[in-house]
């Protein structure tokens, strides 16, 4: 809703209250201003009269004005089609600045054609109005009395702020002026102005001469009808200035009047063309409107053919230069939950600003539009005839009473509230409120413009907005202490440890979206969630389905990176994926790709690229320890030879790899290392000690020469089985291969040796070395080097 | 004979001439040593007289050799030290360092926050269905509030989450009030601008305890606490307004961090930021659990619009493209 100070101020007395406080109040009761600025015609446009008015010689499109402006007659070379004499204009003089930036224009004396021009008669919009008509805009009366050569800036109507508020979606009631002067009436308890009441001319055919209206079968729609016959009927400027503010002026003058009429009142109008329905038929034709059911069981206006569907599709459609002529005048209400419930889900020609009012509640009382129309006719269409009377089908509506209590009120709100405070707020706003001096209860029913007040948080919030929030007092809460303890708690400290364990090491967290591309997921091998699980409507169709793990979009935040210019990328994410049945688990994932460091003084500026063993270590100083095992169906992104399990204690946590050669090549990106784990799986909390040697420790390393195929894996196995309690540990501490080994690699493998009861002796340990000697030269093949 | 030793002590250059020179004079061998073991071969007054010579040779060499290796070894120290300067100014932050996500930075002060108030934290599953996401929150079929959510279907009639609001309905049907809970987590609507991403986070707060004990006061308290812990002393405004699920409704709006209510970019000139949305749990959602003779507060908060006006971020996208430009300076 966009609407101006002056035009609340027809409605309801807000002369004394400043623009702050009506700022305050209407953000306060839960209508939130979205901006708030004043008109902003600039300096130096001026009324003027177009006195003369004559073709330009030399151009067809061009007219020559003489233009009063009172301190002189300027000559205006003016382009726009409706200038013409005897009209007032707003004239931009020499040296005046209109727009601003890039649509500055500075008003200069100019020759066009060979003819001068001093100034520019202008159009709304090249003075900071919106567009109202094709041309230059026409200053008529109905923005106040004006003297010619008076800045326009300085005009009653110009000086004036423009109000933009947001409505929440329950208060159709606000979606009007009327609605907005009630809201502030209540708020700041002060009257609103009354309209005077509207009678028929006496001597006016009755409209029953000229239609007839009938219903069929169930309907919940009321409906209220009114002929009128128009001579050349205008909008004044000020009128559809304040509709083109809302976006709702139309191209025919009769069309905007019903948007004004709805903008100020809130009941849904619409007009149909008597010629058309008559044309054709002979002179006694009465067309006989009839309201029923359509396929969809919506109520719909049909006459033969149908016209309109009642708070779905009216929009108003006269043709754009109609304004002479019979109209017929249609005012309707349909309940926003019958209409919403009925449109749900179904594919109709809906007109969406017919829809959006009907939905939130358009204003029930039919005749507040109606009579506001025949005003309107009444005073600036003189020559225009107003049939007398009305067609009316009218539902009853009815409204719930409810019973409330003070106490409850209190509660919700946190103090107590005085019953008559409660009463006179209700009764501010249109509700009905019946009370007996010494009860609790109070029967209310509200207004038949307030569908959503159903219960007494309802009646609350009215309470609460009226009060306004910040006259609440703050209180802390004294509550029972209540479990905490749960799986979701410890796994945000988990995860919390787990990020910043992961960023010390040189990994940024990232976060991804949730979706994937289904076509690439399978380009790449990875089977995406079952068909009929999938996205029904997906944003975009790189994003069509549930992402099955983190690596994807890490490589495409890599990739995105490297081409940034990166040539070291090191992120990680937790986050949810799903199963081919799209259930969840959260995973952790990192990606290393490029060097494996920054160059800097340590270096040297001589990097390496990482390597797949330090990009293991990084994960391990993370995590913890793991061991890492063959993979016998290595992923098809990752490198069939670089890739592996990760192995804790005894289970399978997650996958470690490089990624495919082929990807990185396609993508041109650097050696790129993935490691994805199962978030679940991860250890978290509590360390054990366990008993430790007090004894010396010992190291001793074992060199073999040993066949290239054999995995470290085999050997660490057949050495655990040994269950020798002295070693402590072994680890591989080296390998190379040389032209004379052949198939052969050199190994050399670690032992820390330790007793736990006594200081190991040299033969011992020399017991100890031959035992894994020859379960390596038994198993493998090796020998001693 | 021993000759001038002091002489040569005020001769030596490093503190190992000074050590050979101690040998040579003291040691076993040493030369004042041989003269000491020379005593025994005289006797009477003379071997006395020459005993307390040579006693007062020995103190006087000591002394002097003493002093003069410290003096030596001072300065050998000094020329060591000043040998082993660096220039200390040479070390630049090196930048293979990690950054947490801000987004995430920003949940985890939320949560902090509220877990030191005795709240819980409850999560619940992305992919939800209609019940939990709309219906028990008295989000109708037709209630104009569907259209404020543009929402992301599945075939099987499941949906991705539009709010967090849902794990309110999961923790009150799985246990029984009082209930104190925060719920945190990514939510999903259909929208992709300069403004809206189709994932983002919330965290939303519940608490539930007897029949007339929760009221909007209390709600008014903890809120402004909590505005003040994320963003410095700001002032904190409650406007009305409207959401199905809570009634009454506030909107909740901070003072601009930037302009300090003044009115800036921002702030569109208004001088106050929106930031939460809040309100007494309807009558309905209690309904739809199950639950009798209750009353509760309910907020819930954008994660990325605090992680973009306390970060100072402006592009809200730059958060899930992963640009490092933006992240990296989280580290």
């Amino acid at each position: 809703m966009i609407f101006s100070r002056g035009l609340i101020n027809e409605y309801v007395d807000i002369d004394k209250i400043s623009t702050q406080d009506i700022y305050k109040k209407l953000n306060s009761i839960g209508l939130e201003v979205d901006s708030l600025q004043k008109y902003s015609v600039p300096k130096g446009v001026v009324i003027g009269k177009v006195l003369e008015c004559k073709k330009h010689p030399d151009a067809d499109k061009l007219s020559i004005c003489k233009v009063d402006i009172k301190s002189k007659v300027l000559n205006i070379v003016c382009g726009a089609k409706n200038v013409r004499e005897g009209i007032f204009v707003p004239v931009a003089k020499i040296g005046t600045i209109l727009g601003e930036n890039e649509k500055r224009l500075e008003i200069k004396r100019s020759e066009l054609r060979g003819v001068e021009s001093e100034g520019m008669i202008c159009s709304s919009t090249e003075i900071g109005l919106p567009k109202i008509d094709d041309g230059i805009m026409h200053i008529d009366e109905s923005i106040g009395t004006f003297e010619i050569g008076q800045e326009l800036s300085e005009i009653a109507f110009f000086d004036d702020y423009i109000f933009e508020i947001d409505l929440t979606p329950n208060r159709g009631d606000c979606l009007n002026i009327q609605g907005i002067a009630r809201e502030l009436s209540a708020s700041f308890d002060i009257s609103l102005k009354s309209g005077e009441k509207l009678e028929d001319e006496d001597n006016v055919l009755g409209i029953g001469r000229l239609i007839q209206v009938s219903y069929e079968g169930k309907s919940d729609s009321s409906m209220l009808y009114k002929v009128v016959k128009l001579n050349d009927f205008k909008l004044p400027l000020k009128y559809k200035l304040r509709l083109a503010y809302s976006d709702s002026l139309e191209k025919n003058e009769l069309d905007s009047l019903l948007e004004y009429c709805t903008f100020i009142t809130g009941v849904a109008m619409k007009s149909y063309d008597y010629d058309i329905l008559v044309e054709g038929k002979s002179e006694d034709f009465k067309p006989l409107l009839t309201i029923k059911r359509d396929k969809d069981l919506l109520d719909s206006v049909y006459c033969d053919e149908k016209l309109s569907v009642v708070g779905v599709n009216h929009t108003n459609n006269l043709e754009d230069s109609k304004n002479s002529g019979t109209f017929i005048i249609e005012a309707s209400y349909i309940p926003p939950d019958i209409v919403s419930k009925k449109v749900m889900g179904k594919e109709l020609k809906k007109d969406h600003k017919s829809f959006y009012r009907s939905s939130r509640g358009s204003n029930p009382k039919l005749v507040d539009g109606i009579d506001l129309l025949c005003k309107f006719i009444g005073t600036y269409s003189k020559e225009s005839v107003i049939y007398s009377g009305t067609h009316e089908i009218t539902q009853n509506y009815k409204a719930t009473p409810l019973s409330i209590d003070v106490e409850t009120i209190s509660n919700i709100i946190g103090h107590k509230i005085q019953k008559s405070q409660i009463v006179t707020i209700l009764k501010n706003l249109s509700f009905r409120v019946d009370v007996s001096p010494d009860e609790q209860f109070i029967a209310i029913t509200p207004p038949p413009f307030r569908h959503d007040i159903e219960n007494i948080q309802d009646v609350t919030e009215e309470i609460v907005r009226i009060i306004g929030i910040d006259n609440i007092k703050s209180e802390p809460l004294c509550m029972h202490e209540c479990k905490k303890s749960n799986k979701t708690m410890e796994n945000f400290f988990k995860k919390r440890e787990l990020r910043y364990r992961s960023s010390a090491v040189g990994f940024s967290e990232t976060i991804h979206y949730l979706f994937d591309h289904r076509e690439k997921m399978e380009k790449y091998g990875i089977e995406p969630i079952d068909k009929n699980l999938e996205i029904l409507n997906p944003i975009t169709n790189e994003l069509n389905t549930l992402r099955r793990n983190l690596a994807l979009n890490l490589i495409v935040s890599v990739e995105r990176n490297k081409n940034l210019g990166k040539k070291r990328c090191a992120f990680f994410e937790i986050g949810s994926v799903y199963d081919t049945n799209r259930e969840e688990k959260e995973s952790l994932a990192y990606i290393f790709s490029g060097q494996k460091e920054e160059e800097n003084l340590l270096n040297g500026g001589k990097v390496k690229e990482i390597t797949f063993f330090e990009f293991c270590e990084k994960i391990s100083s993370i995590i913890g320890d793991f061991e890492i095992a063959t993979l016998k169906n290595p992923p098809k992104i990752a490198h069939p030879y670089q890739a592996g399990e990760l192995i804790l204690n005894g289970e399978n946590i997650g996958l470690v790899y490089k990624l495919h050669p082929n990807i990185q090549n396609e993508l041109d990106i650097f050696d790129t290392f993935i490691c994805e784990i199962d978030f679940e799986k991860i250890p978290y909390g509590i360390k054990k000690a366990s008993v430790f040697s007090k004894y010396q420790p010992l190291q001793r390393d074992l060199s073999v020469v040993i066949s290239k195929d054999i995995k470290f894996s085999e050997i660490r196995r057949a050495i655990n089985s040994l269950n020798i309690s002295e070693i402590n540990s072994f680890y591989p501490l080296d390998t190379f291969t040389t032209k004379e080994l052949g198939e052969k690699i050199s190994l050399t493998i670690r032992f820390n040796m330790q007793s736990l009861d006594r200081t190991l002796e040299e033969n011992s340990i020399n017991d100890m070395t031959d035992k894994i000697l020859k379960l390596l030269e038994d198993n493998f093949e090796a020998s001693l080097r | 004979m021993i000759g001038d030793i002091s002489k040569e002590i005020e001769c030596l250059k490093t503190s190992v001439e000074a050590e050979e020179l101690r040998v040579k004079v003291f040691g076993k061998k040493g030369s004042l040593t041989q003269e000491f073991s020379k005593l025994k071969d005289l006797a009477g007054e003379e071997k006395k007289v020459r005993a307390k010579e040579l006693n007062e040779l020995k103190e006087r060499y000591t002394n002097e050799l003493y002093l003069k290796t410290e003096i030596l070894k001072t300065k050998e120290l000094q020329e060591r030290l000043l040998r082993e300067e660096i220039d200390v100014t040479l070390f630049s932050p090196l930048t293979s360092k990690g950054a947490i996500h801000p987004v995430n930075a920003t949940m985890d002060r939320i949560i902090e926050y509220f877990i030191s108030l005795n709240f819980g934290v409850e999560s619940g599953p992305l992919v939800e269905d209609e019940f939990h996401n709309f219906e028990a929150l008295n989000i109708q079929p037709h209630h104009p509030a569907r259209d404020m959510q543009d929402t992301f279907y599945f075939k099987d009639g499941k949906l991705l989450r539009t709010h967090t609001s849902p794990v309110q309905i999961r923790t009150m049907k799985n246990s029984k009030p009082p209930i104190r809970i925060i719920s945190p987590g990514a939510v999903f609507r259909r929208d992709y601008d300069l403004t809206h991403t189709p994932m983002f986070h919330q965290v939303e707060g519940l608490v539930v305890d007897e029949i007339g004990k929760v009221s909007f006061s209390n709600l008014k308290y903890i809120l402004e606490d909590f505005l003040t812990y994320m963003f410095g002393e700001v002032d904190v405004r409650f406007r009305t307004s409207f959401f199905p699920f809570t009634e009454p409704s506030a909107e909740v709006d901070i003072s601009c961090i930037f302009c300090k209510g003044s009115g800036c970019r921002v702030c569109k000139k208004t001088g106050w930021l929106e930031v939460l949305g809040c309100g007494i749990v309807d009558k309905n959602v209690f309904d739809a659990v199950g639950y009798k003779n209750v009353s509760g507060y309910a907020f819930g908060l954008g994660v990325e619009r605090f992680a973009m006006l306390i970060h100072n971020v402006n592009d809200l996208r730059s958060f899930f493209e992963t640009d490092t430009r933006m992240l990296e300076q989280f580290r």
